[in-house]
């Protein structure tokens, strides 16, 4: 008995005394915040952790008296949370993957203008056409396939992934954000019926090969589960860099041909929010992501996105962006992507 | 900390009086003022649910709930629970008799290794089998992976029971005439029910809510579904809608429990006054067999998650991603957590249980079902519910640790719950009267009589909420203050990223740190008398 009740004091005064002396690990206090003179910023961050992370080093290096805390988690859902935060938001940037989620936030009035400079020095198809956030980086859907299926017998446009020849050929990730510019462009060129249409030959297509992620298509293509698969480019770059070079991949990049409606580019931007205290910092930092520094740490890194500033040069194992000719879906076509859901839902996709 | 249930023959049987309850008219306002304070933050999610769904309003919500997906996750959720929780029963059951009723050598030893898997996460567990063997998904793939992480659940419990049970019935049973197989099923079986039964439920619900594995198996369930909503439609209201259909089916799971327990509850109790060791079953040649098995069960439950992260813990790390926070210092904070969680659920629980307890009346009845069939949503759902509250009425705490810890209290409240409810067996009402009759105020019973006795009980909810805070994560990414790295987070950016070389240290710390709890639950469970 004396046991026990030495056990059920000692248990609570340990964990406290524990709680107290661990304060710091536990988050209770941000040392940076104590000092003085120095703006500490909060961006939510939805992009590619390893290339954000060395743009806020090169950022905190040229600029010693702005700070930047990163949040990463999945954009859809550090998009949720900044609308439940409404002006109350912790965040004074939000770094999305793809237009959608700022476009949302956007219609929402929850972001601040962008800064001028930024705006101008990114070209204005890829900036948000009401002027609160600036393209950073820019992807284009292509299909991954299979070596096994030869270079001429490659389906041309997206269009025809809906037919039947593709049954069992075909894999998607229709859960992933990167289907929906596609979804929208089909749907802006064909109209909604014959988009729906499509989608749900998509579907019964890639009846046994509905995967969770492009990841996974990427890898299954690769691996000969299955023959042709819908990404970005950049999952099949990524996926090739960690298996030791392209040369070496079982798979390749088949875009569809020039002027395809399928053929979408989509930009991933950054905002600052309008109710950020710090919106002067945030532009700096906006601003410096525009900029040539910035753009050329994307260039070189692993995340094989395409830099938006004029005159950087892409990643050099990927075709320059001048050579690729995708359809004529703009930004506000793209939109908040609910065009894209109500299809997803009905094909049940979602 | 087993002593003190040992000084209490026959609790089981006290408890099945109910007339020194029905005689407690008197309301304890403390009490009560307690409980219902820790079943509204229980219910908190509820609310917030029903508020998302209201303000999409109902025509679109039924146009989302009544289409063939819904249908279609109906099926493959129902399905995938009906499976899991039966190769759960049998397979728990199986190993529960073969370490306590027959002679099958190492029984200490198999006991251990059946207990364990409890500490691997699901997500690595998902990811192990579906690399060694990437065809495997859908239903089959589901159900393998999720029978080989849950069975502990119903080992531990049923194990107990039979530990507790009078074996004098089962002979008595022989000595009559009937076979080991009429034995089994007519005496044994009705015996292990109440625990047999606690355990379904506690899968059940579990697999209700599991996300992770499903994600990587390729399985859609309502869970996966609802994080699709949440994140890729920008719609909490169609992922709400999705959500209450999830507590309609965790409040069927407790209703058939129910209905199992009430309609023959009371006579599986009988025993408990006489208790000595089983003579056990000799298998002579078919202990082969039987070690075998269990050996197959560890093999597959523990082996291969264990030998897959040794691998990763041998390749070369190629990613260049930089750690924010180090294996050491996301294990503190991983820690700290955990520990505090720990005893914040268990705080919420007691309470609840202690009023459920001594005053059995429909609506305490009612709000102890809602607050565990809690346990059967999605974290992301509960977290995203204290966002909202927390941001319009309590900013103060908002992405600070208290958030955070308030957070898992209530996500795992109900596995403290179920404990703290079990252990009150042990401490029966009577007692604590006997106490006060004989002068002691009702805090002084309280803490001198019913809460030593439920210590052991207490201690196993706190050592499976802690397991449970370790290996949490889309709670967690949620509700963490910014810039704070868990086990649980930096193991998901590397995966994300899919550096498995250099994840496989955070899981592995994350393996070892659980490893302490569930050993300490297997030793609860094995000391443990009359369940």
């Amino acid at each position: 008995m004396r046991r026990t009740r030495f056990l059920a004091a000692a248990v609570p005064g340990l964990a406290i005394a524990l709680a107290t002396a661990g304060c710091s690990a536990l988050g209770g206090t941000s040392p940076a915040a104590a000092q003085t003179g120095i703006t500490t910023l909060v961006m939510y961050s939805g992009q590619h952790e390893q290339t954000t992370d060395a743009l806020v080093n090169a950022f905190e290096k040229q600029y010693p008296a702005i700070k930047i805390t990163v949040r990463s988690d999945d954009e859809g859902v550090l998009a949720q949370q900044i609308e439940q935060e409404g002006s109350k938001s912790p965040a004074d940037l939000f770094y999305a993957e793809n237009s959608p989620a700022l476009e949302v936030l956007q219609e929402k009035g929850l972001l601040a203008p962008a800064p001028p400079a930024a705006l101008t020095a990114i070209p204005a198809e890829y900036d948000s056409p009401k002027g609160d956030w600036v393209g950073i980086t820019a992807r284009v859907t292509c299909m991954v396939v299979g070596n096994s299926v030869p270079a001429g017998q490659t389906p041309t446009t997206a269009l025809s992934l809906g037919d039947p020849q593709w049954k069992g050929k075909l894999a998607f990730a229709g859960s992933e954000t990167d289907l929906q510019p596609m979804i929208t462009a089909i749907a802006a060129k064909y109209g909604v019926a014959r988009a729906a249409e499509w989608l749900r030959g998509l579907k019964a297509n890639a009846a046994d090969h509905l995967l969770p992620d492009n990841e996974t298509v990427t890898k299954d293509v690769d691996s000969g589960q299955v023959q042709i698969g819908v990404v970005d480019h950049y999952y099949w770059y990524r996926q090739a860099a960690d298996d030791g070079g392209t040369a070496k991949a079982a798979s390749r990049i088949a875009y569809f041909a020039d002027g395809d409606p399928g053929f979408v580019m989509s930009v991933s931007g950054i905002a600052a929010l309008a109710s950020s205290a710090h919106k002067e910092a945030a532009g700096t930092f906006i601003e410096f992501l525009a900029s040539p520094t910035a753009q050329k740490i994307i260039a070189g890194s692993d995340s094989f996105e395409y830099p938006l500033l004029p005159g950087i040069a892409a990643n050099s194992e990927l075709p320059a962006l001048s050579t690729l000719h995708p359809g004529t879906v703009s930004i506000s076509e793209l939109g908040d992507g609910s065009t894209a859901i109500s299809l997803l839902q009905q094909a049940q996709l979602l | 900390m087993s002593a003190p249930a040992e000084t209490v023959p026959g609790g089981a049987v006290v408890s099945a009086v109910p007339s020194f309850r029905a005689r407690r008219r008197r309301r304890p306002v403390l009490l009560s003022g307690f409980a219902g304070a820790a079943a509204a933050l229980t219910l908190l999610p509820l609310v917030f649910l029903c508020i998302q769904a209201a303000q999409a309003g109902w025509s679109p919500l039924l146009r989302l709930l009544f289409r063939s997906l819904t249908a279609q996750l109906l099926i493959n959720t129902v399905e995938l629970a009906c499976c899991v929780t039966a190769a759960c029963a049998v397979i728990g059951t199986a190993a529960a008799f073969a370490v306590e009723r027959t002679d099958l050598p190492l029984r200490r030893v198999w006991s251990a290794l059946i207990v364990l898997p409890l500490a691997i996460p699901d997500f690595i567990v998902g990811y192990t089998w579906s690399s060694l063997w990437p065809a495997l998904h859908g239903l089959g793939g589901a159900v393998l992976v999720m029978t080989l992480s849950l069975n502990p659940l119903i080992y531990l419990p049923v194990a107990a029971s039979l530990r507790a049970s009078d074996p004098g019935l089962e002979e008595a049973a022989r000595s009559l005439g009937l076979g080991p197989i009429a034995v089994f099923r007519k005496v044994t079986l009705h015996q292990i029910r109440p625990a047999l039964l606690g355990g379904c439920l506690v899968v059940c619900l579990a697999l209700l809510a599991e996300y992770g594995a499903f994600e990587i198996l390729r399985f859609q369930t309502f869970t996966t579904t609802i994080y699709t909503e949440f994140t890729r439609a920008f719609s909490s209201s169609a992922a709400s809608a999705l959500a209450l259909v999830l507590v309609l089916l965790g409040l069927a799971v407790l209703a058939a429990r129910h209905a199992a327990t009430e309609r023959r509850g009371l006579a599986a109790r009988a025993g408990g006054a006489a208790r000595r060791p089983p003579v056990r079953h000799r298998l002579g040649l078919r202990a082969v067999p039987v070690s075998v098995g269990c050996a197959l069960l560890a093999g597959l439950s523990l082996g291969v998650p264990i030998s897959t992260l040794a691998y990763w813990l041998t390749q070369p790390r190629a990613t260049t991603l930089p750690a924010l926070a180090t294996v050491p210092a996301a294990a503190e904070t991983t820690l700290l957590y955990a520990l505090l969680a720990a005893l914040g659920a268990t705080a919420l629980a007691l309470p609840v249980a202690l009023y459920v307890d001594r005053h059995p009346r429909r609506l305490s009845r009612l709000l102890e079902s809602v607050a565990l069939s809690v346990q059967g949503l999605p974290g992301l759902v509960i977290a995203m519910a204290l966002v909202f509250f927390s941001v319009r009425f309590a900013f103060a705490v908002y992405q600070t640790p208290l958030l955070m810890v308030g957070g898992y209290a209530i996500l795992f409240c109900p596995l403290a719950l179920v404990c703290a409810r079990a252990s009150l067996t042990h401490a029966p009402a009577r007692l604590e009267e006997v106490a006060r009759s004989l002068g002691a105020r009702p805090s002084v019973a309280l803490v001198r009589v019913t809460l030593p006795l439920m210590a052991p009980g207490l201690a196993a909810g706190f050592c499976l909420v802690f397991l449970s805070v370790v290996t949490e994560l889309t709670a967690t990414l949620l509700l963490l203050p910014t810039g704070v790295e868990t086990l649980a987070t930096q193991f998901w950016a590397y995966q994300n990223d899919q550096s498995y070389a250099a994840a496989a240290p955070y899981a592995a710390a994350i393996v070892a740190i659980a490893l302490v709890p569930s050993y300490l639950l297997g030793v609860w469970f094995d000391k443990r008398r009359g369940a």
